[in-house]
């Protein structure tokens, strides 16, 4: 196929991406068309990257008043030419100097370039947007965020995105996100759940809430977790990839493992539940999550079996067929419920 | 035992790497290959090489490795199509790289990567230029957009895609769409009235 299609098709899963309305399945389909050829790939990282380069003309974005699109020549040109911006130009010199391709430090400087600006000729600073975000029970859902940073959101999740110009803040309200965070070292990233937020620069971790018990499960890279009800002079808790940790309202409990097994508690991103030598009521805590038809576990006695595998997160059959089968366990099928009980 | 690299990590090299060379790279092409119609296919065939060859091993000097593989590629296809006869030793030549288009480019300083980046926006049409300008600079969602712009969301998305398209277009190939009669008419009035 030639080029100019590929672009064009390229072009159009971009979009859709930016769209907000980006469903897994899309993502699938996308995952499809990209894995095909090399050519899908290379064309469509040759426009993610070009948008990401063009964030740099928020920068100028934040001489114009807000809500008014400007017309062609009036703006940018006179920013970059203004002798009145002194600081701008000191800034601008630097970013040169540091050197065009490191857009890391470029939106750095040039964070430090709107401030500058800002002073001199008394401009608006950038509005912060606030997107809500949520999914159903067995639901799932991947959305895109203008930094490039994604957010996956597991079942019956909730999370309010504040991005703004010193700050990419996301409030966790319920269930569950898996975090791929683009670097900008001039706007860390935020996940407030409750008491605890958790800070990142450029990394892959994920944050799951029940009220006040928080688990962050970090897979790429490093963060820090930190606790509102701390002394402001506590050192927040590092944690780098491979780490979990378990808060509850007074305490953390971190462990550490290879990367490959904390991995294992975010195979819901797949669509499955991996259990290893998981107590009962855990593992069907972890697929009622996912399911409206509830599993009940009526006695004491079976509630501490042992169980592992891999389950589909919507396939309770083969679950409950693994326990009539391996273990002393009957499963009773009610009307909106599967009740547990020992055989 | 070899561990692949991470597919992740090769695009980012790739972006970093490979893509700020397309301008010189273009020149390249454009310059050898008697086709001029083919040139965009043929950057693309150029790019799948690398990228697949990265994915092996990461070459230690990406420019070069960049321009060695159009060589290879040019030189493969003329040899299969017959284009040009290889025996003769001047058309060999004409494959060589020139010294000005292998050696590291002048740096652009921020100042002129920004004022690119503002021509390219400026040279879009006037409805992508409008979306541009809510979603990528002032960060507005394609729900809002379409309603500051009395559009259907499908069609802020149209443009979106035309508008990243020719944002590509001026990043890396350093080609911002020719000035139209609109923006020619549009300047002479500026400077007039």
């Amino acid at each position: 196929m030639d080029s100019e299609r590929i672009e064009a098709i390229a072009a159009d899963w971009f979009a859709k991406q930016q769209s907000g309305q980006w469903t897994s399945a899309d993502q699938a389909e996308f995952d499809l068309w990209l894995a095909a050829a090399t050519a899908h790939r290379v064309a469509f990282i040759r426009l993610d990257a070009a948008w990401r380069s063009a964030s740099r003309l928020q920068v100028l974005g934040a001489g114009v008043p807000e809500g008014v699109i400007p017309e062609r020549r009036s703006w940018g040109y006179s920013l970059l030419r203004r002798k009145q911006a002194a600081a701008a130009d000191v800034a601008s010199d630097a970013i040169s100097r540091a050197g065009w391709r490191s857009s890391k430090s470029l939106r750095a400087i040039a964070a430090c370039a709107v401030v500058a600006i800002g002073v001199t000729i008394g401009v608006q600073s950038w509005r912060p947007s606030a997107e809500e975000h949520q999914t159903a029970v067995g639901g799932m859902d991947t959305v895109p965020l203008a930094d490039g940073s994604r957010i996956t959101l597991s079942t019956d999740s909730r999370v309010r995105v504040m991005l703004s110009a010193n700050e990419r803040r996301i409030e966790l309200e319920k269930g569950e996100a898996f975090f791929d965070v683009a670097k900008d070292k001039s706007r860390p990233f935020v996940v407030v759940a409750g008491d605890r937020r958790v800070i990142a620069v450029g990394t892959q971790f994920s944050v799951r809430r029940n009220d006040e018990d928080v688990r962050v499960v970090v897979t790429e890279g490093r963060v820090r977790f930190a606790n509102d009800q701390d002394p402001p002079a506590a050192v927040p808790l590092q944690l780098d990839a491979g780490a979990i940790a378990r808060a509850t309202a007074g305490s953390v409990m971190v462990r550490e493992q290879a990367v490959k097994e904390a991995e294992q508690l975010l195979s819901w991103r797949n669509g499955f539940l991996m259990f290893r030598d998981t107590a009962l009521t855990e593992a069907v805590a972890e697929f009622n999550r996912y399911n409206q038809r509830k599993i009940v576990i009526a006695d004491d006695a079976i509630a501490d079996i042992r169980i592992g595998g891999s389950f589909r997160v919507d396939n309770i059959d083969a679950f409950l067929w693994l326990l009539e089968n391996g273990f002393p366990v009957r499963a009773r099928h009610q009307q909106d419920a599967v009740v547990l009980s020992a055989r | 035992m070899t561990l692949a690299p991470d597919p992740s990590s090769i695009d980012q090299w790739f972006a970093a790497e490979i893509l700020p060379h397309e301008a010189a790279l273009m020149r390249y092409l454009t310059r050898v290959w008697p086709d001029h119609a083919e040139v965009k296919d043929l950057r693309q065939d150029v790019y799948v090489r690398v990228y697949e060859s990265a994915a092996r091993v990461r070459p230690a000097t990406p420019r070069a490795f960049l321009f060695a593989t159009a060589r290879n590629l040019m030189v493969d296809r003329l040899r299969r199509e017959r284009i040009v006869p290889i025996d003769f030793t001047e058309d060999l030549e004409a494959l060589n790289v020139y010294i000005d288009e292998i050696s590291p480019e002048r740096r652009l300083g921020a100042r002129e990567e920004l004022q690119r980046l503002v021509q390219a926006f400026d040279a879009l049409s006037d409805k992508c230029r409008e979306v541009m300008w809510l979603r990528r600079v002032e960060g507005l969602s394609q729900r809002d957009t379409a309603a500051r712009l009395g559009m259907h969301e499908g069609a802020v998305e149209s443009q979106l895609a035309r508008g990243v398209r020719a944002l590509a277009q001026a990043v890396f190939g350093r080609v911002a769409r020719p000035e139209s009669e609109d923006d020619a008419k549009q300047r002479r009035e500026a400077r007039n009235g």
